[in-house]
C-alpha cells in the first residue's frame, strides 16, 4: 500500500511540472522545475528503499 | 558593459595545462584498470566491485555529456527561458528512475549479461533481438557522438585560438587510447573522476555567472531581448517567455512540444545503454548505500542548470553578439567558455577540463557500448566458439570505425545549435530502450516481438525527425513527431506484446524470484 501510494505521489510531482510552467514565470519555473524533480527522485528513492528492495 | 573576451596566451596555456592534468589523470587510471584485467569479461564489466559513490559519478558523467556541461549555455543564450527546457529542468526525474530501475541490471549480470543487448537475450531467451537492439544502439548513439565532438572542439577553439579540427583528431587519439587499453573499469574509474570534475566546474561558474550577472538582470534582459537567428537576422519573438513560437521544428514551440521534452527527460536516462549499464559493474549494495548513489545523482545532475544559467548571463553581458555570422559554427554553443574566459584564464582551463572530462566520458561510454555491440551481440551470440582473446582485440580494432564516423560527421557539417541537434537521437532511445529495457525487467507480460516492434518503430520514426527525412511525410512539428516516437513505442511494446505468447513460466520465474523483493 504505502509502496503505490509513494509511486502516485511521484506521478503527482510529475504531473505538477505543468502547472508550474504555465501559471510560473523566468526563475520561479527555473527552480521551481527543479525542486519538484528532487522531491520527485527522494519519493521514489524512499519507495525503493522501503518497500521494494531487492538483494540483487 | 562587460567586453566579449578574445583569446590570450594566458587563455590558450590554461586550457593546455587544465585539459592535459584532466587527460593524464585519466590515462592512469585507464592504465592501472589495465593491469587488473584478466579477461574480455572483466574488460567488459569489470569485476563487479565498484561501489555506490563511483558508480553514481559515473552515471553523472554518461549522463551529463557535452550537452550538459557546455551546450546548455548555448540553448539558453540562444532561445532564452525558453530554451531551458532542453537544459532539462526535469533531468533529475528521468536520472532518478534510471538509478531505481537500473539497479535491477545486476540481476542480469550474475546470469552472465555483459551488455545491455546481452540482459535483453536474456531477458526474452532470443539471440535475434540481442542483435537488433545492438543494431539500434549503434545508429543512435553514433548520432549522439556528434555532439559530443563539438563541444570539444568549440571550446579547444575558443581557448586556443587553433582550427577546430586538429583538437577533434586529439581527442579521437584519446578516447581511443584509453578505451582499448582500460576497458569498463578504466572507463568506470575515469568516469568517476570525469563526473566529480564537471560537476564542480558547472556548479563554481554557473553560481558565479548567476551573482556577476544579477538575477534581476537576467530577467530584465530576457523580458527586452528577440530572438536572432544564427548567422545575425532579427526576429519579432520575445525570449521572455517558455514558449518560442519561432518554428513548429523548435522543441518549445507550443506546449504539445513542451510536454513531449518533459517525457523524452522522464525516459531518456533509463533509454540510454551508456547509462543503464553503469550498474553491469556495480556491487552488492546496502539501502544506505543505494541514498548514498542517489545523492551523488543529485548533486550531479544539477549542475545541467548551473550551466543553462551561464547562457543567461552571456545573454545579459554581450547580447545577441555571438549569433553573428563572425562566430560560425560555434555561435551560441560559444556562451559558456566565452562567460568563463571573462572570469579569468584560469576558470577558462577549469572549464575546458569540465567539457573534456563530459564530453570525452560520454563518448568513451558510448564507443564502449557500440564496440562490444559488435563483437559481444553480433558475433560472439551467433559464434560462441570465439576465443576471448580475439574478442578482445577484436573489439579494441573496432572502437576506431566508431570514433570516426562521429568525428568525419562534424568535420563535414557540425550541428549548429548542439543541444538541439542531440535531442532528436536522444529522444529514439529514451522511446525505444525505455520500454524494452526499463520497463522490460519488470513487466512479466512483455514479449520479444512487442520489444522488436518498438524498436523498428522506434528506428524508422527517428529517420522521420522534421529536421530529416520528416519533411518528405509533412511531419514538420517536432512535439508532434516526439510525441509519436515516444508513445508510438509505448503502444506497440504493450500492444504487441499483450497479442503474442510470452516465455514460459519456468524461464521467467528466475528473472523475477519473488523471495528477492523484501518488505523493510
Amino acid at each position: 500500500m504505502g509502496g503505490k501510494l509513494l509511486a502516485a505521489v511521484a506521478a503527482v510531482l510529475f504531473a505538477a511540472c505543468w502547472p508550474v510552467a504555465y501559471y510560473g514565470s523566468d526563475w520561479t519555473v527555473y527552480w521551481g522545475l527543479w525542486l519538484l524533480s528532487v522531491l520527485f527522485a527522494l519519493t521514489i528513492t524512499y519507495a525503493r528503499t522501503k518497500y521494494y528492495w531487492e538483494e540483487v | 558593459m562587460v567586453p566579449i573576451p578574445e583569446t590570450t596566451v594566458e587563455s590558450a596555456v590554461a586550457a593546455y595545462v587544465g585539459i592535459a592534468a584532466f587527460l593524464l589523470l585519466c590515462i592512469g587510471i585507464s592504465v592501472y584498470a589495465m593491469r587488473r584485467t584478466r579477461s574480455f569479461d572483466e574488460w567488459l564489466v569489470g569485476r563487479q566491485d565498484i561501489g555506490p559513490i563511483v558508480t553514481g559519478f559515473a552515471l553523472v558523467a554518461t549522463w551529463l555529456s557535452g550537452w550538459a556541461i557546455f551546450g546548455n549555455a548555448g540553448l539558453t543564450y540562444t532561445y532564452g527561458w525558453s530554451g531551458a527546457w532542453l537544459v532539462g529542468m526535469t533531468n533529475i526525474m528521468g536520472v532518478s528512475l534510471c538509478a531505481v530501475l537500473g539497479y535491477r541490471m545486476r540481476r542480469y549480470t550474475a546470469l552472465g549479461a555483459r551488455t545491455v543487448p546481452e540482459v535483453l537475450r536474456l531477458r526474452f531467451d532470443s539471440p535475434m533481438l540481442q542483435s537488433l537492439a545492438a543494431f539500434a544502439m549503434m545508429v543512435l548513439l553514433i548520432v549522439y557522438s556528434v555532439g559530443q565532438f563539438k563541444a570539444m572542439a568549440t571550446v579547444w577553439t575558443a581557448t586556443t585560438g587553433s582550427p577546430w579540427f586538429g583538437s577533434l583528431i586529439a581527442v579521437a587519439a584519446l578516447i581511443f587510447i584509453y578505451m582499448a587499453v582500460g576497458g569498463y573499469a578504466g572507463t568506470q574509474y575515469a568516469l568517476f573522476v570525469q563526473g566529480v570534475v564537471l560537476t564542480i566546474v558547472g556548479w563554481g561558474i554557473g553560481i558565479a555567472a548567476l551573482l556577476w550577472a544579477g538575477p534581476e538582470n537576467i530577467v530584465a534582459t530576457m523580458s527586452s531581448e528577440k530572438f536572432v537567428a544564427p548567422g545575425g537576422k532579427v526576429t519579432p519573438f520575445s525570449l521572455g517567455s517558455y514558449v518560442l513560437p519561432i518554428s513548429p521544428k523548435y522543441p518549445a514551440y507550443d506546449w504539445i512540444g513542451i510536454s513531449a521534452v518533459l517525457f523524452m527527460f522522464l525516459f531518456m536516462a533509463t533509454g540510454f545503454p551508456h547509462n543503464i549499464s553503469r550498474f553491469l559493474g556495480m556491487r552488492r549494495i546496502t539501502r544506505r548505500d543505494f541514498w548514498i548513489l542517489m545523492l551523488c545523482i543529485l548533486v550531479g545532475s544539477t549542475t545541467p542548470l548551473w550551466v543553462g544559467v551561464e547562457g543567461l548571463a552571456a545573454r545579459t553581458f554581450w547580447g545577441a553578439a555571438l549569433m553573428s555570422k563572425e562566430y560560425a559554427p560555434m555561435y551560441g554553443d560559444l556562451a559558456s567558455i566565452k562567460i568563463a574566459m571573462a572570469m579569468g584564464p584560469w576558470v577558462a582551463g577549469a572549464l575546458a577540463a569540465g567539457v573534456f572530462a563530459a564530453s570525452v566520458s560520454t563518448l568513451s561510454g558510448m564507443v564502449m557500448v557500440m564496440a562490444s555491440n559488435v563483437t559481444r551481440d553480433m558475433i560472439y551470440v551467433h559464434k560462441p566458439d570465439i576465443s576471448q582473446e580475439k574478442l578482445l582485440w577484436l573489439t579494441r580494432i573496432l572502437l576506431l570505425p566508431f570514433i570516426f564516423v562521429p568525428l568525419y560527421w562534424n568535420l563535414v557539417g557540425a550541428p549548429p545549435v548542439l543541444s538541439e541537434f542531440m535531442a532528436g537521437a536522444a529522444v529514439g532511445q529514451a522511446g525505444i530502450f525505455f520500454f524494452v529495457v526499463g520497463a522490460s525487467m519488470y513487466w512479466k507480460r512483455a514479449t520479444k516481438w512487442g520489444a522488436m516492434a518498438a524498436i523498428v518503430y522506434g528506428l524508422a520514426m527517428t529517420l522521420l525527425h522534421p529536421k530529416a527525412l520528416g519533411a518528405m511525410v509533412g511531419l514538420n512539428h517536432w512535439g508532434i513527431w516526439a510525441m509519436s516516437l515516444i508513445f508510438g513505442c509505448a503502444a506497440l511494446y504493450f500492444g504487441v506484446s499483450l497479442i503474442t505468447k510470452p516465455l514460459p513460466e519456468e524461464k521467467v520465474e528466475k528473472l523475477f524470484k519473488p523471495e528477492l523483493a523484501v518488505a523493510g
